[in-house]
């Protein structure tokens, strides 16, 4: 690592008119001697729909990860970077004598460990969510206290599933008991939440510069080439890769809103919206590598896809929707369509892995400094259970997680002790988080 | 005749909270799962403590063996046996006939879903999701008091419970009074809390050749092995009129001052024979669902 003379803030941003884009961790912005270990820890849950075939998903044996098969074999690149937790139950999902609608609950209990109040209206009640309450405390460090990212647009009313609401469907993070963070599903949206305007902007000028096609990056084109005069070469060649990849990820943005506005025939594409789900995934995710790295929010959310997804994945020759197909019934046709998709999901999981792993910050990778779980509040969708639930934990925390390994939890054990073991490493402190019984044990091997 | 389950009210939840280490343990389940089967009851959770694994594996086959083979019940159906994995007590001897009984092609005789502690569950979260299964529940514990209390001690669980648990059943007998203070907590908490002194199993000892031919309805049986193994010359049945109590609160064999169970005068023949042919009794079947 180059140490200069120098230190810069590490909340320093490129600022034009109406425009802030906050800068990549560089060696300028670390004091001398200053250990990784004292690097800020992401934190990042994503969610995928409607349960997984777990008779593909678990690893035969306990302990050390051997080459990993069925679902999770497109995550080996990363192997040694996850641990899959099995076992773990989110109880609250169940029915309690409120009937059916386990999607509904699925998704709403998840992250909170609350149980979901059975209502279509507006008088929707839950709980805190685990984000959330690590964003009360982290969230003043950064621009964005939190970022809640999903590939479904987002309904906030309206019966989903049996008698719940579809905001318990589609929101993933929650405020308040009574207030959900509703996903950004448009790229543009999250592209300028992230890198664009403030709400400073004016509202003309937006439309000037969006209809000219001009980059953000030309509204800090003189404080970029001021700061670049000041760094050393290490950090001019950093910031030259990171403000390419904002540009880059501006061109995507541009070109899925420009792309065919029909999908098929009769059918018009969602404005802004890349025709192809791998194609959203990676756009949506770059983004949030892109969060991480210039440390504009330290709190992610990522919904794959809502609780009863009816997605189709023409991609990868799925023509059904993915809800009905996990009613398969034992069906092996449906079932070999629900692992295509799961794998699917787990492929471009891994990819975003893969990005943060290849993505320094000073001594060490943004995934070293990450914790990020991929799961779903469902494990057998066909009949709906709520307990031995998929689980990734990808990252090792800043050193704290020995990864590498698939550990078994006693049944029922909370699938919120895994969320308020990952709050305890990033400093924050609460009794629990929803139903959580206490820390997980042997995510580290300390 | 066929019968709608939907259009029957829904049994009261038990949750039976046992060290599973006496014969009376093992008959108490037993009818608890008969209750079940007839829909006077709903198995809610049963966990384990204050015993070794084996205990924790006879719960889960006494369930299998009346509720069916399902390796992995889904969350809508019967939950996993609870178990406190940190204990390093012994399997009790009780147990053992049932477990190692073989069938002629040397499989065991009885199916099981338990291999290892990780196919048990957390008893805290165990017990509080087996409280708030339903909207009524009894409790029925027979074991050191520590991880009941541990899960009353949740966040937000005892509210849970206060609307929950409709009552407490104490069995005074073995080792329920180990752990002082957490028995203090589980004593409480604001429902009712009935003890079962150990007088009242001692008033209804039974001899084991009471039991010869009782379990003749299966060719084999795991309680029956529990009770061929477990009973010296007669048995106290300390858990079994806990249990009786719990699920039929009214039954004239009993009652209840300063809550304190006990038998009513002259009650115990009579009980004696009702308690047995609960414990002992073929399951009812499952109702026939109408179209």
């Amino acid at each position: 690592m180059i140490v200069t003379g120098k230190s810069l803030s590490r909340r320093m941003v490129l600022k034009g008119i109406g425009t802030t884009i906050a800068l990549p961790f560089l060696d300028a912005m670390t004091p001398a001697f200053a250990r990784a270990a004292d690097a800020p820890v992401r934190l990042a849950w994503f969610y995928v729909p409607n349960g997984i075939d777990m008779r593909h998903w678990t690893p035969a044996a306990e302990g050390p990860l051997d080459t990993l098969t069925g679902i999770l074999a497109p995550m080996n690149p990363v192997k040694d970077e996850i641990l899959v937790l099995s076992n773990l139950t989110t109880h609250w999902g169940r029915p309690l004598q409120d009937g059916p609608g386990d999607h509904g609950r699925a998704l709403g209990s998840y992250m909170t460990g609350a149980q979901v109040y059975k209502t279509a209206g507006a008088d929707l009640k839950l709980g805190i969510s685990a984000d959330q309450i690590a964003a009360d405390v982290l969230g003043k460090d950064t621009r964005l206290p939190s970022l809640e990212v999903g590939l479904e647009e987002a309904r906030q009313a309206g019966n989903c599933d049996s008698g719940y609401s579809c905001a318990y469907t589609y929101n993933l993070s929650w405020r308040t008991e009574t207030q959900p963070l509703p996903p950004i599903s448009e790229p543009r949206a999250l592209f300028e939440r992230l890198f664009g305007a403030d709400a400073d902007e004016p509202p003309a000028a937006r439309a000037r510069r969006l209809e000219m096609r001009r980059s953000i990056l030309d509204e800090v084109l003189g404080t970029t080439s001021r700061l670049q005069a000041a760094l050393g070469g290490s950090d001019r060649r950093k910031l030259d890769e990171y403000l390419t990849s904002v540009r880059e990820i501006e061109r995507q943005v541009q070109r899925a809103e420009t792309d065919g506005v029909v999908v098929e025939p009769g059918m018009e594409k969602p404005f802004g919206i890349p025709v192809e789900f791998p194609d959203y995934f990676r756009l949506m995710t770059d983004m949030m590598v892109l969060a991480f790295k210039a440390d504009i929010t330290r709190i992610s959310t990522m919904i794959v896809g809502r609780e009863g997804s009816v997605r189709a994945y023409p991609e990868i020759g799925v023509n059904d929707g993915h809800h009905p197909l996990t009613h398969h019934q034992g069906n092996m046709d449906m079932l070999a369509k629900v692992r295509q998709i799961n794998e699917l999901h787990a492929t471009l999981f891994a990819e975003f892995l893969i990005k943060l792993k290849n993505t320094r910050e000073g001594d060490s990778t943004l995934l070293d400094q990450s914790l990020i779980v991929y799961g779903s509040g469902l494990s057998d969708g066909n009949v709906h259970t709520h307990d031995q639930l998929p689980t990734v934990l990808a990252g090792r925390g800043g050193g704290f997680v020995a990864p590498g390994r698939h550990i078994i939890y006693q049944r029922e054990t909370p699938v919120t002790n895994l969320f308020l073991t990952m709050l305890h490493r990033v400093g924050v402190r609460p009794d629990h988080v929803g139903d959580s019984t206490g820390e997980l044990r042997g995510v580290s091997l300390s | 005749m066929t019968q709608d389950p939907k259009q029957t009210p829904s049994p009261i939840g038990v949750v039976y909270n046992t060290s599973m280490a006496r014969a009376d343990a093992a008959l108490a389940l037993a009818a608890l799962y008969v209750a079940a089967s007839r829909r006077q009851a709903r198995v809610n959770g049963v966990a384990v403590n204050g015993s070794g694994l084996g205990a924790a594996i006879f719960c889960d086959v006494v369930a299998r063996f009346y509720t069916g083979t399902a390796r992995t019940p889904s969350s809508n159906a019967v939950l996993p046996i609870g178990f406190d994995s940190d204990a390093t007590a012994a399997d009790p001897p009780m147990v053992g006939r049932a477990l190692a009984r073989t069938r002629p092609n040397g499989q065991p005789q009885y199916v099981r879903s338990i291999q290892r502690v990780s196919d048990t569950a957390a008893p805290d979260a165990l017990l509080r999701n087996a409280v708030t299964l339903t909207p009524e529940t009894i409790v029925v514990l027979s074991a050191p008091a520590t991880w009941l209390a541990q899960s009353i001690a949740l966040a937000g669980v005892e509210g849970q419970y206060e609307r929950r648990v409709k009552r407490v059943v104490i069995v005074e007998a073995g080792d329920t009074g180990r752990d002082a203070a957490a028995l203090k907590r589980v004593a409480a908490l604001p429902v009712p809390v009935v003890f079962c002194g150990s007088e009242v199993g001692e008033s209804l000892r039974v001899t084991a050749s009471r039991f010869d031919g009782a379990f003749a309805w299966a060719p084999a049986h795991p309680v029956a092995d529990a009770v061929a193994a477990g009973a010296a010359s007669d048995l106290p049945l300390h858990d079994l009129a806990a249990m009786y109590f719990a699920l039929s609160p009214e039954s004239p064999f009993f009652t209840v001052t300063d809550r304190r169970l006990s038998l009513a005068a002259g009650a115990a023949p009579a009980c004696l024979t009702e308690l047995l042919s609960l414990a002992t009794s073929r399951p009812a079947p499952p109702p026939a669902r109408t179209a």
